[in-house]
C-alpha cells in the first residue's frame, strides 16, 4: 500500500455511512470506531518530537545541581525518605493523612535514582543525568524509538520523583512520557514480516533523518498503536483538563473572577502603590480581568466539548498557546504551558499536519526541509488489503482527517 | 477468528483481542478518574465551624487505594491534577538559612530561593520552600491536662508571637497546661519539619556548618479590594517571619 494511493484513495472514497447514520450509531460501534481506528503516525511522531525536545529542555537546567536536588544527600536525603515512610504510631500526630501509613507513602513514588550506586554517589548521578539527556535527545530525533520510548519514560519517572522538588507541571511530563512509550511499543507491531531487530528497537521510518538516510517514510500509514497512544493521551488531558477547571471552582476568587489579579500583583513583589494603579479604572480593570477568569474556566471545564471537533481547533490551539504564555510570563511556572500545548498537539489530525505543512512549504527555504521521503510501501500491511481504504474513509468521517503524504500536496 | 464487522472503518481484530483492548483501556482511565476524585476538596463552609476541607467520596477513594491505585502508582501517573497553581490567594515564602561556626559565629547566610541561582532551579528551590507552609492547627485542651502520676504535663511545639510584633513570630515548646485554654495554635506539621530537617542535614554536609538557623519569611498576597478601599496600609502587607532557631541539635 502506497502513501499516495491512500491519499488517493481517501481523497475520491465517500464515506460509506453518512453523518446521520454516524449520529446514530450504537455505543459498541462508536467505542470501537474511537478507539480502534488506525490513525496515520504523523502525529504521534510530531508529538514525540516535541515531547522529546521539551524533556531536555526540562532536565538541561539542573545540570550544575544535581546532587542537591536530585542525589540521596541532597535537599532530601535518605533519613528522610527513611523518616517519611516510617508508620505512625497510634496517638502519635501525623498530619500526612488519617491512615496509619507514612506520611509521605502517598507521595514516594519508585525512581532509578533511589538505587545507591546512582542516586548516592556523584559521579553515578551524573552519568544517569547525561545519559537520560542523551536519551531524550534520541527519542526527539527518532532513533530507534522503541528503546528510546521506554528509556526516557523510565528517566522521566526517575527525575521527577523526589519529594522535595515535586512540582504540578512535572505530572504533564509523565503523561506525555507514558502515552509516547505506549505508542512506539505498539507502533508498527502488526506488519508483517518485520525483522527481530524492528520489532524490538522500532523503525527509523518516523525519525527525522529518514529523508536523510532514504528510508521509507511511515507518516501516512495507518497504525493502531499511533491511534491507540493519541486517543489515551487526549482523553486524559480532557481529564486533566476538567477536574482542574472544577478544582478552580472550589475558590472564591475564580467565581470573583479576580483570580487572575494575583500574578499580576505577585505577594512580596507588588507594593501597595502599584495595585493602586489601576484604582482610577478599577471596574473596567477588573472587567477585563474577571472576563479573562471566566473564559480560562470555560476553556478547562468546557475542554471535552471541543477539543475534538475540527471547526473548534483554533479554540484548541490558540487557547493552550495562550495559557502557554500566561504560565510562563505571568505565572512563571515552567514546563506546564508547553507541556499542555504539545498535549493538544495530539488532537490535531494527519490531514491538518499535511495542511500546515503545505502552507509553510510556500515559504522559501522551507520547501526542501518540509518535502517528504519515499513512503514505507513495503510495510503498509497493518490491516487486511481489502481494508485499506477503510482507515482512512473512518478518519475523514470522524475528524475529517485522511491519509496523507506530508508536503506533497 | 475474525471479528465481525462492527464498523466498515474500524481495524479488523479478533474478538477477544477487542475486548481484552477495551478491558485494559476502561480500567486504565477509570483508574485515572478514580485517582482526581480521590483528593481532598475545599475549604467549604461549615457552618459554625468556619471553614475546611472535605474528604474525597468513598467509591473514589477506595478504587484508588486498591489495585488501581497500586497500578497508577507503578506507572507513575498517580496525580489528582488539583494544582497549587489552582489556587490564586497563596503568600509566597521563602527560606533565611543563617550558617554558624563551632563559635555561634555566622559565616554564611542564604536566601532560598536564590536569586542566583537559574530560574529553572530557582522553582525548584520555591518548591521546596513552599512545604515550609504546611503548618497545622491546634486547639488547647477545654480544661487542665492531669498528667498520669509520675509524668509531666504534653509539650507542644507551636509558633509563639513574639512580644510586642505583629509579623514576628517563633518555635516554643511549652506545657499544655501554660498555654491559654481552648486557644487555637499554629504548629509546624511533621511534614514541614521533615523537610526543613532534610535540608539543614543537606547545608551541614555542603557546607560544614556547624549549626543553622532557619527562618521563615511569608508575603501575604495584595488583594483587588486595595483599590476601592483606601484603609488598605503598606504595614498590613509586611513580611511575617517565623524563626524555627538552630535545628542542628
Amino acid at each position: 500500500m502506497n502513501a499516495n494511493r491512500l491519499r488517493d484513495k481517501s481523497a475520491t472514497t465517500t464515506p460509506t455511512t453518512p453523518s446521520a447514520d454516524h449520529n446514530d450509531e450504537g455505543m459498541v460501534r462508536g467505542w470501537a470506531r474511537f478507539w480502534f481506528t488506525p490513525t496515520p503516525s504523523l502525529g504521534l511522531h510530531i508529538v514525540r518530537f516535541c515531547a522529546g525536545l521539551l524533556f531536555v529542555f526540562w532536565l538541561l537546567p539542573f545540570a550544575n545541581h544535581l546532587d542537591d536536588l536530585f542525589g540521596l544527600d541532597g535537599w532530601f536525603d535518605r533519613e528522610a525518605y527513611a523518616k517519611g515512610l516510617e508508620k505512625s504510631t497510634p496517638g502519635q500526630r501525623d498530619v500526612g493523612g488519617p491512615e496509619d501509613r507514612g506520611m509521605l507513602e502517598p507521595v514516594i513514588g519508585w525512581s532509578l535514582l533511589y538505587v545507591p550506586r546512582i542516586g548516592g554517589s556523584s559521579a553515578g548521578l551524573a552519568a544517569a543525568y547525561w545519559c537520560s539527556l542523551a536519551v531524550f535527545a534520541l527519542f526527539a530525533l527518532g532513533v530507534v524509538p522503541r528503546v528510546t520510548g521506554v528509556l526516557s519514560w523510565l528517566a522521566v519517572a526517575s527525575f521527577t520523583a523526589g519529594p522535595a522538588i515535586a512540582y504540578d507541571g512535572d505530572g504533564y511530563l509523565l503523561v506525555l512520557a507514558f502515552y509516547l512509550m505506549v505508542g512506539y511499543v505498539l507502533l508498527g507491531q502488526r506488519t508483517r514480516d518485520l525483522g527481530w531487530t524492528r520489532r524490538l528497537f522500532g523503525s527509523w521510518d518516523g525519525s527525522v533523518f529518514a529523508r536523510w538516510l532514504g528510508r521509507p517514510s511511515d507518516e501516512a500509514r495507518p497504525s493502531l498503536g499511533a491511534a491507540l497512544a493519541l486517543r489515551l493521551l487526549q482523553v486524559h488531558l480532557a481529564i486533566i483538563m476538567v477536574i482542574s477547571g472544577l478544582h478552580k471552582l472550589q475558590f472564591g476568587d475564580w467565581w470573583g473572577g479576580y483570580a487572575l489579579w494575583y500574578p499580576f500583583y505577585p505577594a512580596g513583589r507588588a507594593t501597595l502603590d502599584q495595585a493602586r494603579a489601576h484604582a482610577a479604572e478599577a471596574r473596567t480593570y477588573l472587567f477585563f480581568l474577571s472576563a479573562a477568569a471566566y473564559a480560562v474556566l470555560f476553556w478547562q471545564i468546557g475542554f471535552p466539548l471541543f477539543a475534538w471537533r475540527r471547526r473548534w481547533r483554533p479554540v484548541l490551539l490558540v487557547g493552550a498557546l495562550i495559557g502557554w504564555l500566561a504560565d510562563s510570563f505571568l505565572y512563571e511556572l515552567p514546563l506546564m504551558g508547553p507541556a499542555l500545548f504539545i498535549g493538544c498537539l495530539a488532537f490535531v489530525t494527519a490531514e491538518e499536519w499535511q495542511a500546515l505543512f503545505g502552507l509553510l512549504a510556500r515559504v522559501p527555504g522551507l520547501s526542501g526541509l518540509l518535502a517528504s521521503p519515499a513512503p514505507a510501501e513495503e510495510e503498509a500491511v497493518e490491516e487486511p488489503e481489502e481494508k485499506a481504504e477503510t482507515p482512512a474513509a473512518a478518519v475523514a468521517k470522524e475528524e475529517s482527517s485522511t491519509c496523507i503524504t506530508v508536503g506533497q500536496s | 477468528m475474525i471479528q465481525p464487522r462492527l464498523d466498515h472503518s474500524v481495524l479488523q481484530l479478533p474478538r477477544w483481542l477487542y475486548v481484552l483492548a477495551s478491558v485494559v483501556i476502561i480500567f486504565h482511565l477509570g483508574a485515572v478518574s478514580a485517582r482526581v476524585l480521590a483528593a481532598m476538596s475545599g475549604p467549604w463552609p461549615m457552618g459554625q465551624d468556619g471553614s475546611g476541607e472535605v474528604y474525597p467520596p468513598q467509591f473514589a477513594a477506595s478504587v484508588a487505594d486498591g489495585l488501581p491505585g497500586k497500578y497508577l502508582k507503578a506507572v507513575r501517573l498517580d496525580r489528582d491534577f488539583h494544582f497549587t497553581s489552582n489556587r490564586p490567594n497563596q503568600p509566597t515564602y521563602r527560606m533565611e538559612v543563617k550558617l554558624k561556626d563551632e563559635h555561634g559565629q555566622v559565616t554564611q547566610t542564604l536566601t532560598i530561593p536564590d536569586p542566583n541561582a537559574n530560574f529553572w532551579v530557582q522553582h525548584r528551590q520555591q518548591a521546596l520552600v513552599s512545604y515550609l507552609a504546611a503548618d497545622a492547627t491546634m486547639r488547647t485542651p477545654q480544661s487542665e491536662v492531669i498528667p498520669p502520676p509520675g509524668q509531666k504535663a504534653p509539650e507542644w511545639t507551636y509558633w509563639k508571637p513574639v512580644p510586642n510584633s505583629m509579623t514576628k513570630a517563633e518555635l516554643a515548646k511549652e506545657s499544655v497546661n501554660d498555654l491559654a485554654r481552648g486557644m487555637t495554635v499554629f504548629v509546624p506539621s511533621d511534614l514541614e519539619m521533615l523537610f526543613v530537617r532534610s535540608y539543614v542535614r543537606h547545608l551541614r554536609r555542603t557546607h560544614g556548618a556547624t549549626s543553622v538557623d532557619v527562618t521563615r519569611v511569608a508575603h501575604d498576597p495584595i488583594p483587588p479590594a486595595v483599590m476601592f478601599d483606601s484603609g488598605y496600609t503598606a504595614a498590613e502587607f509586611e513580611a511575617r517571619t517565623y524563626s524555627y532557631g538552630d535545628l542542628s541539635k
